[in-house]
């Protein structure tokens, strides 16, 4: 195997040496492994910022008391039950997850929610409007996680002032401030 | 002038010097630079506890299990969902086809799915406390879950969805014990 040399800053190498240390491995083995993982990363459009980015989003989702189910078995079990309440009180809970976790931006609140919703749902969170996109969706799935944004929402100070829910699209009139939301967040840590 | 920076010399594999060369030329950045940008987020992820090459294994099985049609969900939702279903039989039977669903998902997706389950398990279940997963001559499995502080209805929904799961991976259960918080399967190869 050829080895070559390669420059970087003494600070991060000395960092790096540590690390080497306290995991009784080489620096070279540790090295290597961190440049293979960031050209496999790269060879998928992305770079490991974000990868660290959604893992931490999905850590957080867990230590909030979420889990993984396959879609299908989770809609036939799901029936007629109305859960609105429990999802608003599990955005709730998300939102105080992300709150801890550093998040106070309304694009990183956006994208924490579309790492844990998915993909395929287009979600825009601006300063007075919440909008939720997916058309394949049932009206009931539709309405658990527009209740779940409700909890998350909430959660940063904002109150709901108007929900409309039809055809795989919702929209959220929201607005920061006042005593509504504080109340909201007292209600649903309390109950 | 700008404050010189003291740099030192790291000793890396030539073909992941050269790939990461023709990183930094397409990106227009100096090898120095890109170096540098790649240690610092080696040692962020190391202070997750984990290394770049695990986080980057739990970011593939987290894609490979969202992109299945796999949702997150609160536990409590789930929960209340499964007490409030009055057809066992029927929640047994729908758990048990989206497990055979996503074991031909894992043989179409993946070269071996055997050998990759263990931790697809350990990364998907969060409800679980530990998997283990034994082989034995490729004929024989055993899998163990255990799980102290999970509802048993959710310890036996995950029991019926892996049995589908390996149903469609070629294996037949052998053994089946649940006892309060643990469940000790074990499969053979069908003939």
């Amino acid at each position: 195997m050829k080895r070559k040399f390669v420059a970087a800053r003494a600070d991060l190498v000395e960092k790096i040496s540590e690390l080497a240390k306290k995991s009784g491995r080489t620096m070279f083995s540790i090295l290597n492994e961190a440049l293979d993982a960031f050209i496999k990363a790269k060879e998928k459009n992305k770079d490991l910022y974000s990868v660290l980015e959604e893992v931490s989003i999905i850590e957080i989702a867990r230590s909030a008391g979420m889990i993984f189910v396959p879609e299908v078995a989770y809609d036939s079990i799901i029936g007629n039950n109305n859960f609105e309440d429990y999802w608003k009180n599990s955005g709730q809970l998300f939102g105080k997850y992300l709150e801890i976790n550093g998040f106070k931006e309304l694009k990183d609140i956006e994208k924490a929610i579309k790492e844990i919703i998915g993909e395929d749902i287009d979600i825009t969170i601006s300063n007075n409007k919440i909008v939720c996109i997916c058309p394949r969706l049932m009206e009931s799935r539709l309405r658990d996680i527009a209740s779940f944004l409700e909890g998350v929402i909430t959660n940063f100070g904002f109150n709901v002032l108007g929900k409309e829910i039809s055809k795989g699209i919702v929209v959220m009139r929201i607005k920061k401030g006042g005593n509504i939301a504080r109340e909201n967040r007292k209600e649903t840590f309390s109950s | 002038m700008p404050e010189k920076i003291e740099k030192k010399l790291l000793v890396v594999r030539s073909d992941i010097l050269e790939k990461l060369y023709e990183i930094a030329k397409r990106e227009n950045k100096t090898l120095f630079a890109l170096t540098n940008e790649i240690l610092q987020d080696a040692i962020k992820v190391s202070e997750m506890n984990k290394t770049i090459g695990e986080l980057l294994n739990f970011h593939n099985l987290i894609k490979l299990q969202k992109d299945s049609g796999a949702i997150i969900v609160p536990s409590e939702i789930l929960l209340k969902a499964l007490k409030n279903w009055n057809n066992k039989e029927e929640m047994i039977k729908a758990w048990r086809l989206a497990g055979e669903w996503y074991g031909k998902y894992l043989i179409a997706k993946l070269e071996n799915p055997l050998e990759i389950l263990p931790s697809l398990f350990s990364t998907s279940f969060w409800h679980l406390s530990e998997v283990k997963m034994n082989m034995k001559n490729n004929d024989k499995i055993n899998i163990s879950l255990i799980a102290p502080n999970t509802e048993q209805i959710l310890i036996e929904i995950t029991v019926e969805y892996i049995d589908g799961i390996m149903s469609a991976l070629g294996f037949q259960n052998t053994k089946c014990d649940i006892i309060r918080g643990v469940a000790i399967l074990e499969f053979s190869k069908k003939i």
